[in-house]
């Protein structure tokens, strides 16, 4: 239901992180999604549409990689992959756990750029050596 | 030709709001103040809680707000006002859930200096407001016994955020043929640390244990 709040706040950072720069591009935004997170994956899509169309990221793809929720038993040290239905028990000694190593992500990973300043530099630079 | 780049960002996407409510939480721990978010689906009482809770305070001599999140009106503030501790409600307007931003707004309003504790009523929700950090030192999250025993598998990630979870309206347990054992089955398998309490607030049944809880954690945190 606060996806749209996400998919803003998703705006915000990556328009921060290249400065507000007019002339650069942003192709690609990639970003996890843990499955204890809160956030629906269809649903940020959907929001993210609405959201990027009247921002400078129009145009932009988000890619979202969704994290399995993985939990970790100190007195096994053994990790175990949670599927279905959340019940965190370890998978060895059937304990239940609390130390979740993976799952509750809402990261910004990277961005994929095209840099049309150093384009035109180079179309440039290059051009004299012809 | 143009040549893609790649930038590593690694920034979390709700930064913005956990940097001020880390800023709240500072501020709060200067003041001695234990800040209280009490979430929960809508009808679960919250509000029904908040006022026989804040009146038992009020008896022990301690001093109790509450800041109030509601998409509109302003009946919860008001059932909470009667009661004589200084509130301020919030109307988010359709947002599903309150952020820093809104309680740091919201303290402009209320005169938070010599309160011992500070409860912010969330909005009816058990989806939204699990991913808002609002400066709090505890989360409770309320769940009826009129709701049915798997709210905590439906909706795993709140319960997951809480620290204290209250089944509430124990009164109506055998109305509701509610099943106390599988409940807290349930809960414990998606919040294995959580401290599970019944409260009936109508009957005044368990109150007590929820003050003595509150009053130990809030002495905890002080010697943090």
């Amino acid at each position: 239901m606060h996806e749209l709040s996400i998919a803003s706040n998703i705006i915000d950072i990556v328009s921060q992180s290249i400065n507000n720069k007019e002339n650069i591009k942003v192709d690609k935004i990639c970003v996890s999604i843990g499955k204890l997170s809160g956030i629906v994956k269809e649903s940020l899509l959907f929001c993210w549409e609405i959201a990027a169309k009247n921002s400078k990221l129009n145009g932009s793809k988000l890619i979202v990689k969704e994290q399995a929720l993985v939990v970790y038993c100190e007195s096994c040290k053994k990790k175990t992959l949670i599927c279905g239905n959340v019940k965190l028990r370890c998978g060895r000694c059937g304990e239940p756990v609390s130390k979740i190593i993976s799952g509750k992500e809402l990261i910004i990973d990277k961005i994929i750029v095209n840099d049309e300043t150093k384009d035109s530099r180079y179309k440039k630079e290059h051009a004299g050596k012809k | 030709m143009m040549k893609p780049r790649i930038l590593a960002i690694r920034k979390n996407m709700l930064e913005k709001n956990d940097f001020l409510a880390r800023k709240l939480r500072s501020d709060f721990s200067k003041n001695r103040l234990f800040v209280v978010n009490i979430v929960s689906s809508p009808g679960s009482g919250k509000t029904e809680l908040l006022v026989k809770l804040i009146k038992s305070l009020s008896r022990h001599k301690i001093k109790a707000g509450a800041i109030v999140g509601d998409l509109a009106t302003d009946n919860d503030a008001r059932r909470i006002k009667a009661t004589g501790a200084r509130t301020v409600q919030i109307n988010t307007d359709g947002n599903c859930h309150l952020d820093a931003e809104m309680i740091n707004r919201s303290l402009k309003k209320l005169n938070y200096k010599n309160l011992d504790f500070l409860f912010i009523e969330n909005v009816g929700n058990l989806v939204c407001p699990a991913g808002y950090d609002l400066g709090e030192n505890i989360r409770i999250v309320l769940m009826s016994v009129t709701e049915g025993e798997d709210k905590p598998s439906k909706y795993p990630v709140m319960f997951n955020s809480s620290d204290l979870c209250v089944i509430s309206k124990t009164d109506l347990s055998e109305v509701c043929n509610f099943k106390k054992k599988l409940a807290e089955e349930n809960i414990l398998n998606v919040a294995p640390d959580i401290k599970i309490l019944s409260i009936s607030a109508r009957k005044g049944h368990g109150l007590n244990q929820l003050i003595d809880c509150l009053i130990s954690l809030k002495k905890q945190q002080e010697l943090k």
